[in-house]
């Protein structure tokens, strides 16, 4: 991968956090929490992956990079994550992730593409930071 | 609920779950699928798997379940960092595990950091070297 792609930002996604999405989500983690799926609820929580996990909609920009040059016919592992959670996410909340490459680097024979997604609501307020660390080849 | 005996050593309830083909399909199809190898068994095993991979933000839910029901409030969850150091694949029942490492009283919280980790059914872990950090109402 091509190390001056640090720091490199990737246009922003926006989506809003729907009472739907929470539920499928809750339900592919098989999350029973009421505060995750109690549908009668008026404002239902978010289980705390959903939104890092949301930030797989960027990987589209990272794939098609040409000058990243992230090779995904190689195997690439999640080998390391790290959140902060300034709160919890609620459904009708208005999310735009705004993603970087924070770091490039190799260690031995492998490769390693660390990227952030600062996490915000409709007002800008932080909501949630998430950094991944993929290991390729 | 109230946390007057949290104390380093504290262990924390664990959490079990089987994960199924099932579950890795649909969560990849919700999460937007870039990646084969969590949906087609023949290219997850030409990289050298043994069949498709559950995605780790995926399993580390489980984890994060645990800590929400702990601490009694998702809210109460703040941090978790970790490594991701084997493979889950379906049919692998994963159980998240951890305990109170150190308990700290800042204004009218307690601000507990907990070590984290989750295993599979032949007890080798999936996840490992696992920093939580919750915020607790003092008692």
């Amino acid at each position: 991968m091509n190390r001056n792609a640090i720091g490199r930002e990737y246009p922003w996604v926006t989506y809003e956090v729907t009472r739907e999405m929470i539920l499928a989500y809750s339900g592919a983690v098989e999350d029973r929490s009421p505060y995750f799926n109690d549908e009668n609820a008026e404002v239902l929580y978010a289980p705390h992956t959903l939104v890092g996990a949301y930030t797989l909609l960027l990987m589209p920009h990272i794939v098609s990079d040409r000058e990243l040059g992230l090779d995904v016919t190689k195997r690439i592992l999640h080998v390391h994550q790290v959140y902060e959670w300034k709160r919890v996410v609620k459904s009708g909340d208005v999310l735009t992730i705004r993603g970087r490459i924070a770091d490039i680097f190799s260690k031995g024979e492998h490769e390693f593409l660390v990227f952030e997604g600062d996490i915000v609501d409709a007002r800008g307020n932080q909501v949630v930071v998430a950094q991944s660390t993929l290991m390729v080849g | 609920m109230r946390f007057d005996v949290v104390e380093p050593g504290t262990e924390i309830p664990s959490v079990s779950h089987l994960v199924t083909r099932e579950n890795v399909i649909k969560y990849g199809r919700l999460v937007s699928g870039f990646n084969p190898v969590h949906e087609d068994d023949e290219f997850a095993r030409d990289l050298g798997f043994e069949r498709i991979v559950a995605h780790g933000v995926m399993h580390i839910n489980f984890i994060t379940e645990m800590l929400s029901s702990y601490s009694g409030h998702p809210e109460r969850v703040k941090k978790l960092a970790l490594d991701f150091v084997k493979a889950v694949y379906p049919g692998d029942e994963i159980t998240a595990r951890g305990y109170v490492k150190e308990v700290e009283r800042v204004g009218g919280c307690l601000r507990v950091t907990c070590e984290v980790w989750s295993e599979n059914q032949n007890g080798v872990k999936v996840t490992d070297r696992g920093v939580a950090e919750l915020e607790l109402p003092a008692g």
